[in-house]
């Protein structure tokens, strides 16, 4: 909010340098946000701070000059308003009811008879214009003057065209209409409030005021209104309405009920002096429930202890007082004081705490570790999995990727037809309507991006959460996905370039179970469904399916934009997190050496190699520590639906030696097994 | 002929010096060992001419230096099987690049969350999480933010079906724990919160948040000076200073903002910190009672503090990133150059 350094020195002696106010009140809570202007002309500098939204009180000069005033020790000079008693009573114009009292504590009026609508003096118009507003007309000019010096906002009405001088405070009627100053017009509803004449309303409460009642040229006669509006009912009135003005952000946060008067009579002496007219007396001032002294207590031995330093109870006393705090008993353990009607923010102790804090400084409190017993656990085990999970994707030769949560429904449904995805009530656009299901689309965007821009591939992965519906809120799970599209990275100049493929993806599924210490991981690839936007095996473990692997559809690519083959994988780790990371501990070496056999097999495209070799090691009568696949090969000297499979058997007994009798005849029991199963030996 | 065995073993040192590849060593074999006139078999074959008197000797020479060609020929046979590639290359290219698997880049967020993480595991904090998807209750209203309350403008808030939101802070995870667990409490949260704010060089509507709570008997305002000061210099430089300036948070009182003197000018004011030499960092306060009542924990016995910063705005002044935009875009020019 803006400032004007002439302006507030009507009401407080301000320092020479306008910096050293900044820097004072900035330490104080109210921090400087901008400075225009210099020193050769004071009075043209204009200050911009930021005022929070506890502090109502201070977004006005007056309100400002006050916290100045506390914080350098000097007198504040509030604006007196000298108004001659007419014995011209407001009720003889105008009269006011309270329909909704708990909407409106405090409605005051009083009338200004006879004005002559004209341009503002220069003054007026040069303080208003200093700080950005727009001058309007004399009437207008005063009453926003006013609320820029007290903070309170103040409508002036014509009072020729307020229906019978009646004034009516009450929820809007359903169907009712109004046209506000702005020119909009507005459909009401009954949680706004609105002030009405004999017949409609004329202004929404504490909002903005109606068009057919604005003061114009022909303007004789003036109502000015100065009331208190409850904030929630102002809020959710400008809410629903889409409106935000300089009245409602005041009166949201809270105006000062006991400033209604003062700025009701400062705006109509004021009027009376720049537009003419005669000021009515004594004027209407409903307030049906006037508010109870608010008394807050404040142990300066609490403050200095929550503090950690300790200002020392004087001083806590003097700036209590400074900041017009009414001591009314002081115990020496205790100061129980009144609290201003406008500090809106000041409920308990440790609100008086904050304001002993802000004013003697943070800067004198000391910076100190807390003395503590250390924590019990310091990180949660699924952290640790989730870094190991991290790290096994990296040494993969994936980097990692951090993508939205929100996502669009429809590139979803393409990964997980089955799961609707839970809907965002206010999205900022349609691609990011819906808390995503899948980590595939982000991922499929960032391929993409790095396509597009060049690049002959790309290898990403993320570990993240999915949200699939819950019964009562959204199923939060943690998932790890990849892919991999282009060159692959592990090309080496010896081996020529090669393009990414499945196995690819396939290998980070296997390095992530590894880190994990996945046991029994499967790749269903009797299980890919028809039609899937990732083609490819179901991945699983211990029998449940967990994820899946596979080649991204040509028809889901395109939708990404994207012209070349994308290998893809994702996983639900949830599952995979919860199980005990492995608890490792020393195998005995064996003694003897293993006894290694090549193979040679033709094998038949039906029989999967892992079936086989899960067969092969069933009917090995000697242990085989390891089966390696070496080699495969397809095409001549082949027959057509086989492939020829070099494996490599290791066997291992760790009590014995192995005789070369006993690894031939566990060799002919294997070879029989895949015989069994279609395969036979190569060669033979 | 002791003579011409020791000419005949520089001959074919030259010999196997100059045999670069396989069928170079292949050659040689035959040239030497050649079963029909290979030079050591015509040598052997000529031991029958020596007078008996010197056979023995002449033998013995013969025998090492026929021992010393196998050998020779055998190692270079399969120093060559083991390496074909340098086989093919003469001469030797070393300049070409090695054979490894390049690790993926981490990404940067997650480099700056793991250090942060680090300082305060230091410290003695547990680490904490909580959901995304939370309650009104938990990011509001147990957060003294009741309904209509203007501080729920600064966090313009997803709505999310069944009455839920997207978090806008990390803080409801302090609560979340204040109900779980009795004092002494000394926690972070770190996660992702989410702010309807449009997506610019500033602004993203999803960034991530460390979220610290300490609550037990005797926690002062000093204490809460102590620990900023000490994570600032352990995560952006060792000498920064801290200033805490009296601010607004509904969650607690008295609260602050916390600055850094700007990590670029060391405090004499630049273009980074806009002239004041000090950069904003996030929030913090003591736990207001009110906090502390929503959750059952007594405020005359307990006190705490809290704070809040983000992490991207820490990634972007250590690493120096000036558009936010880059964390969500995952491009691999980007990612590479933080290779962890």
């Amino acid at each position: 909010m803006k400032f004007s350094h002439g302006w507030l020195r009507d009401y407080v002696d301000l320092p020479d340098d306008p910096r050293e106010i900044g820097r004072r009140l900035t330490a104080a809570g109210i921090p400087l946000e901008g400075i225009e202007g210099d020193a050769t002309d004071p009075a043209g500098i204009v200050y911009d701070f930021d005022i929070f939204g506890n502090r109502p009180d201070c977004m006005n000069h007056v309100g400002l000059a006050r916290e100045i005033a506390a914080l350098f020790g000097v007198p504040l000079r509030r604006p007196a308003s000298d108004l001659k008693n007419t014995g011209d009573a407001t009720t003889q114009h105008a009269t006011v009811a309270i329909a909704s009292p708990q909407r409106c504590r405090r409605y005051a009026a009083r009338s200004v008879l006879g004005v002559r609508i004209g341009p503002s003096p220069d003054w007026l118009r040069r303080r208003l214009e200093q700080l950005g507003h727009r001058s309007i007309n004399n009437v207008v000019d005063a009453t926003n003057f006013v609320l820029w010096e007290q903070g309170q906002p103040l409508h002036p009405f014509d009072l020729d065209r307020v229906e019978k001088g009646r004034i009516v405070v009450r929820e809007a009627r359903p169907g009712e209409s109004l046209v506000t100053l702005d020119g909009v017009a507005r459909r009401l509803s009954p949680e706004i409030l609105v002030i009405a004449d004999a017949h409609r309303p004329i202004a929404l409460a504490g909002i903005m005021g109606g068009q057919s009642s604005e003061i114009r040229d022909g303007t004789k006669n003036v109502l000015i209104e100065s009331a208190w509006f409850d904030p929630v009912t102002v809020r959710r009135g400008a809410k629903s309405l889409g409106m935000h003005t300089d009245a409602s952000h005041r009166f949201e946060r809270g105006v000062d009920p006991e400033g209604v008067l003062p700025a009701l009579d400062r705006a109509a002496a004021l009027v009376a002096a720049i537009a003419g007219g005669r000021v009515s007396d004594p004027p209407i001032d409903l307030h049906p429930e006037p508010e109870p002294a608010r008394m807050a207590t404040l142990r300066p031995g609490r403050a200095a202890a929550l503090l950690g330093s300790d200002p020392g109870r004087e001083r806590m006393r003097v700036i209590l007082e400074r900041l017009e705090f009414v001591l009314t008993e002081d115990t020496g353990e205790r100061l129980t004081v009144r609290v201003p009607s406008f500090r809106r923010d000041i409920e308990r102790e440790v609100d008086l705490i904050e304001e002993v804090a802000r004013h003697s400084g943070y800067d004198a409190i000391p910076s100190l570790l807390p003395r503590l017993d250390p924590a019990e656990a310091g990180r949660p085990a699924v952290l640790a999995r989730l870094d190991d999970a991290r790290r096994a994707l990296l040494q993969a030769g994936y980097s990692e990727a951090v993508n939205f949560d929100l996502a669009e429904a429809e590139d979803c449904r393409a990964f997980e037809p089955a799961i609707r995805p839970v809907v965002i009530e206010n999205p900022l656009q349609s691609q990011a309507a819906s808390l995503r299901t899948t980590l595939l689309p982000g991922l499929l965007r960032n391929v993409a991006h790095n396509l597009n821009r060049g690049l002959p591939g790309a290898q990403l992965f993320e570990v993240g959460s999915v949200f699939h519906p819950g019964k009562e809120r959204p199923d939060e799970r943690t998932r790890a996905a990849a892919v991999v599209a282009g060159r692959s990275p592990a090309s080496h100049w010896s081996a020529g370039r090669r393009e990414a493929d499945l196995f690819d993806a396939k290998g980070a599924v296997e390095s992530l179970a590894a880190a994990l210490n996945v046991s029994r991981l499967r790749f269903a690839s009797d299980r890919i469904a028809a039609g899937a936007a990732l083609a490819g095996p179901a991945i699983a473990s211990d029998g449940l399916t967990r994820g899946r692997l596979g080649e991204v559809a040509p028809e889901v690519l395109r939708r990404f934009e994207i012209d070349r083959p994308v290998y893809a994988f994702e996983v639900d780790l949830d599952d995979w997190l919860a199980a005990r990371s492995a608890e490792r501990t020393f195998r005995p070496l064996p003694r003897v050496p293993a006894v290694r056999r090549d193979l040679a097999l033709v094998v038949p495209d039906r029989l999967t190699i892992e079936e086989m070799e899960e067969a092969m090691r069933r009917a090995s009568p000697l242990p085989v520590a390891e089966m390696t696949v070496f080699d495969r090969y397809r095409g001549k000297g082949v027959p057509a639906g086989h492939a020829s499979v070099a494996l490599q058997l290791v066997f291992q007994d760790p009590g014995r030696t192995l005789e070369a009798e006993a690894v031939q005849k566990a060799v002919e029991a294997i070879v029989a097994e895949a015989e069994r199963h279609g395969a036979r030996l190569r060669g033979a | 002929m002791q003579e011409r065995v020791r000419d005949l073993r520089r001959a074919f040192d030259a010999d196997l010096a100059a045999a670069g590849d396989a069928p170079a060593v292949a050659g040689l074999r035959a040239r030497w060992l050649g079963r029909k006139d290979g030079l050591l078999t015509v040598l052997l074959r000529d031991l029958r001419d020596v007078p008996p008197a010197e056979r023995a000797g002449a033998g013995q020479a013969v025998n090492a230096l026929k021992q010393h060609v196998e050998q020779a020929l055998e190692e270079a046979a399969a120093a060559q099987a083991s390496s074909p590639v340098t086989a093919s290359l003469v001469p030797l290219e070393m300049s070409l690049p090695g054979r490894r698997l390049p690790p993926g880049a981490p990404h940067p967020l997650a480099q700056v969350r793991a250090r942060i993480e680090a300082t305060f595991l230091a410290m003695g904090f547990a680490l904490e999480v909580g959901p995304e998807v939370e309650s009104d209750r938990y990011n509001f209203t147990a957060l003294n933010i009741p309904p209509h309350h203007p501080a729920r403008d600064a966090q313009d808030t997803f709505y999310v079906e069944g009455g839920l939101l997207l978090r806008t802070h990390t803080s409801p995870v302090q609560i979340r724990t204040m109900e779980r667990q009795r004092p002494p409490i000394r926690i972070v949260a770190i996660g992702k919160v989410f702010r309807r704010d449009p997506f610019d060089a500033t602004h993203s509507p999803m960034f991530h948040q460390v979220e610290g709570l300490v609550v037990a008997e005797g926690i002062a305002f000093s204490h809460l000076k102590g620990t900023l000061e000490r994570f600032c210099r352990q995560v952006l430089r060792e000498d920064v200073r801290l200033r805490l300036r009296p601010s607004y948070f509904p969650f607690v009182e008295p609260g602050a903002e916390y600055d850094v003197s700007c990590i670029f000018c060391t405090g004499t004011g630049c273009g980074r910190c806009k002239g004041s030499g000090w950069i904003e960092l996030g929030g913090a306060g003591m736990v207001h009672p009110a906090v502390f009542e929503q959750v059952g924990i007594d405020p005359e016995r307990y006190t705490g503090f809290a704070f809040g910063l983000g992490i991207e705005r820490i990634a972007m002044l250590t690493l120096g990133i000036d558009d936010i935009r880059l964390f969500f875009e995952n491009d691999l020019r980007f990612l590479g150059q933080f290779p962890g």
